[in-house]
């Protein structure tokens, strides 16, 4: 047992003769120890621990306690003292706060914390504390009058974690080295407690970190499958920042990229600004001094922790501080070293940015520039892909007497380039009319320059008069000697607009699609050949079909039936059902494509050539009409079936329609207050030309009507001639209109 | 019958009453639409908007209902918007018939409605051209 007080200066005497502690009876100790044990076992916060201890010892087996703690770097700490005489608890708890201990005591506390052995002081007088050698330590020491002392180590796993002190002020208790052992079962399983507690708050304190880690790592795996998604660079901003500005905490964000020359930087995207509010900034020389231009310029993190410190550093920003820009934090964005532009993100609170946050800036930074340089890069590729498939695409399809056509081509939706499909019609030197769709495999520029040279090729073949299947075979031929690994299909068909007979042939192609007058369907398969360029020996066969009066023939490219997520029998289903409406070619066309993919995008391009024989003659069709105003509707409905069936497109049927109309209300007019009056309207289709003739029996009056004479000139407008004569039984207008280039 | 209806709905949107005539408008039919229009303004707005969207037909019975609408509304010192689709079939007859004299033709009602709200209303003109501006010459003219 030491001999010392505290501090090594503090020379302490003797303790008195032992004595004995007043929790004399076995039983007694051990209901306190259960109490204890309740308390070390009832919590799992360590201070909280603590605290409770050195309650239930003061006034239960001591006057007062105090539990000092050695934490890390052997700096010694006060966390607990208890007394149940307040001014004896305020004057420990002083002294304890003032009086530093030192680990290299050679007595007292120091001792017992390095040694790990306890100490006694059974007999404390007032002669002996005045004997401590700092003197305002002997004074309050001295006024605390202590009487008798003992101080156990806190151990767990071998570890000294503290001490535990017990001290009497009375002669209440008195303690005495038979006192030990209970003090130290004691400070024992107090030492287990906190070493548990302590366990328990490294783990919950590492789970925390554990979790935050996990929490940025799905951020960024959530950001990374997004920017999967982000096509354009304005997506990509768009994922980083409303997926980044909340994974951090952040009210608001922006990302910037540089122009061309470098030296201003244009805001793409922003967020959880107010609309208008970023007008001012929309774009800013990289040389303005504004945190996001000095990030981009200096290639480093800015951060700026409140409002009041921005405006400082920054004083362009002065007037445009809003509510959200408190703490930010501005990242370049760079690509292989080059800088492409910069991400803000701001706070709606001043706040000190962690280095956690920065790093997960910096990432989101890293993942928004890889995926912005693939954008500009797969933009760029797209569009020169797109212009250069329209380029090769026919403007117009050729107009042909006796024949209506009408095509479509879709690009491919989202996610996928522009594809080598095409269509086209070639109006042969023996009157004929050649019929081609194709579909080269790939994607993007290659393809599609692919596409426009067998296109060329098709044209230059089925010119010299080659049949079907000749025309194929040089393709093939073609193909193979490009030398390059490509594929591509077709179907290419002659139809005679005399007879109706389709020769065609198919090189690994959809077999195009056959509606009868009746509206039956049916594929032409009979002529089944491998892709062009597949094999080495290739061998293209031909067959014929008829198509009839009012049947329809529709080509089309595998992107119509072949889909990933609609079964091949369904599409095809779809793609009968809907070239079987009664439809004029312009309607039957987007029928079958709002039928086939029913809202969605295609998944891959899509080329459909639609063919029909019109009659190269019509009518006379004679309708004799009440000679009143609700009939005009009707007469519209029956001449807009005779337009169509002759080949109209929508614009010209309308405008045919109007002349009709206009005719008919002035016929209408004429024949007022006559009784069951009518008249005549006659329309027929011949070289190309609709002729109508409308013919009233009325006599002639005033103009009534303020709209008549603009009646005249529409019809002056959209007919090629117009002809009026006036008799006295009546008035018959005559018109024609060419619908060449129907087309 | 359903498509020549004389029923026009009218809405106010920012002060400018939206009208959106449906079906085809021919002479059995404009006069009742133009009644209809005139009497749907309330005193209270700022101009017209026709929303021809919907219309299916249009001829010179309908171009005569716009001419006419514009002029009733001249005098009251309201504006007439029209909006109209691009690749509407409609969109020639109302160039060939010069509407866009009296009428400026937009692609959609929002920007008619943005564009006759951000044109200061004019003083209302004391005589309106006669209606039906345009040349007097009926196929069956005497003159």
């Amino acid at each position: 047992m030491g001999s010392e007080l505290n501090d090594g200066d503090a020379g302490m005497p003797e303790a008195g003769p032992p004595g004995r502690l007043n929790l004399e009876r076995a039983s007694e100790r051990l209901r306190f120890l259960a109490e204890a044990g309740e308390v070390l076992v009832s919590s799992l916060d360590s201070w909280a621990t603590l605290d409770r201890i050195a309650t239930l010892i003061a006034g239960r087996i001591a006057d007062g306690c105090s539990i000092e703690m050695v934490e890390e770097g052997g700096v010694i700490r006060n966390v607990a003292v208890a007394h149940h005489d307040r001014s004896k608890w305020e004057q420990l708890t002083r002294i304890r706060r003032r009086y530093a201990v030192s680990l290299d005591a050679s007595t007292g506390l120091g001792k017992v914390l390095r040694t790990g052995e306890p100490e006694l002081y059974s007999d404390l007088t007032e002669d002996v504390l005045r004997r401590i050698p700092d003197p305002d330590y002997a004074m309050d020491m001295v006024e605390l009058g202590p009487r008798s002392i003992m101080e156990v180590p806190l151990v767990a796993r071998g570890r000294t974690l503290g001490a535990i002190t017990l001290i009497s002020t009375s002669s209440r208790w008195r303690f005495t080295e038979d006192d030990v052992p209970f003090v130290n079962s004691l400070a024992h399983r107090a030492a287990l407690a906190i070493d548990n507690a302590r366990l328990f708050e490294a783990e919950q304190e590492a789970r925390r970190a554990a979790e935050r880690a996990a929490a940025r790592t799905r951020v960024m795996q959530d950001v990374t499958a997004a920017l999967a998604r982000a096509l354009t660079p304005a997506e990509v901003a768009e994922v980083v920042l409303h997926r980044g500005v909340p994974a951090v905490g952040a009210e608001s964000g922006v990302v910037a990229l540089l122009n061309d020359e470098g030296d201003q930087l244009r805001i793409l995207s922003s967020v959880g600004y107010r609309e208008g509010s970023m007008r001012t900034w929309h774009r800013f020389a990289l040389d303005a001094t504004v945190p996001l231009a000095e990030a981009v310029r200096t290639g480093l993190p800015v951060i700026a922790t409140s409002m009041a410190e921005m405006a400082e550093r920054y004083p362009p920003l002065r007037g445009s501080l809003v509510e959200v820009d408190h703490a930010l934090v501005c990242i370049p964005l760079a690509v292989e070293g080059r800088s492409i532009g910069g991400m803000s993100i701001s706070f709606g609170e001043d706040r000190a940015v962690g280095p956690e946050d920065v790093e997960l800036m910096t990432a989101l930074a890293g993942q928004c520039a890889q995926a912005m340089e693939r954008a500009r890069l797969y933009e760029t590729e797209r569009r020169i892909a797109e212009t250069l498939q329209r380029s090769l695409l026919p403007q117009r399809l050729p107009a042909v007497d006796g024949l209506v056509m009408q095509a479509r081509y879709l690009p491919a939706g989202r996610g996928e380039q522009v594809g080598g499909d095409w269509f086209d019609a070639i109006p042969l030197p023996d009157g004929r009319v050649g019929l081609a769709v194709g579909d080269v495999a790939g994607h993007g520029v290659r393809a599609a320059s692919v596409m426009g040279q067998l296109r060329h090729a098709l044209r230059a073949y089925a010119f010299e008069g080659a049949s079907p299947a000749q025309v194929l075979d040089r393709l093939d031929r073609l193909v193979k000697a490009s030398g390059d690994e490509l594929m591509a299909t077709v179907v290419y068909g002659v139809l005679s607009l005399a007879t109706g007979e389709l020769v065609y042939a198919l090189a690994g192609h959809p077999p195009p699609l056959l509606v009868d007058g009746d509206l039956s369907v049916r594929y032409l398969d009979q002529a089944r050949s491998v892709p062009l360029g597949a094999v080495d020996q290739s061998v293209f066969h031909e067959a014929t079909a008829t198509l009839g009066p009012g049947g329809t023939l529709l080509l089309y490219t595998d992107g119509v039936v072949d889909r990933r997520r609609v079964p091949m029998e369904e599409s095809a289903s779809r793609l009968e059902r809907a070239a079987a409406e009664r439809l004029d070619l312009d309607g039957l066309c987007d029928r079958v494509l709002d039928v086939v993919f029913d809202g969605e995008e295609p998944e891959d391009d899509v080329a459909l050539l639609t063919v029909r024989l019109s009659p190269t003659e019509l009518g006379p069709v004679r309708m004799r009409l009440p000679a009143e105003p609700a009939v005009l509707a009707t007469l519209r409905r029956r001449l807009g079936s005779f337009l169509a069936e002759v080949g109209a497109n929508e614009a010209q049927r309308y405008e045919v329609l109007v002349c009709a109309s206009e005719a008919g209300a002035n016929a209408i007019e004429h024949a007022y207050g006559l009784e069951e009056a009518t008249f005549e309207v006659q329309a027929s289709y011949q070289g190309g030309q609709v002729e109508l003739v409308v013919r009233d029996f009325g006599s002639w009056k005033e103009a009534r009507r303020p709209n008549r004479g603009r009646g005249l000139v529409l019809i002056r407008e959209f007919m090629d001639s117009v002809d009026v004569v006036r008799g006295s039984d009546g008035t018959t207008v005559r018109m024609r209109r060419s619908l060449g280039g129907s087309a | 019958m359903s498509d020549r209806t004389s029923d026009v709905p009218v809405q106010d949107v920012a002060g400018v009453a939206v009208a959106v005539p449906r079906g085809e408008i021919d002479m059995s039919n404009a006069q009742a639409i133009l009644d209809v229009l005139v009497a749907a303004v309330p005193n209270t707005s700022r101009g017209v908007v026709v929303d021809l969207s919907r219309v299916t037909y249009l001829d010179s019975a309908g171009i005569s209902v716009l001419f006419q609408l514009a002029n009733r509304l001249r005098r009251r010192g309201l504006g007439l918007g029209l909006a109209l689709p691009p690749a509407s079939p409609l969109r020639r007859v109302l160039q060939v018939a010069g509407v866009d004299a009296v009428a400026a033709v937009h692609p959609s009602p929002e920007v008619a409605v943005e564009s006759l709200r951000s044109t200061p209303p004019g003083p209302p003109a004391p005589v309106g051209p006669s209606e039906g501006a345009g040349p007097v010459d009926a196929p069956d003219g005497r003159g």
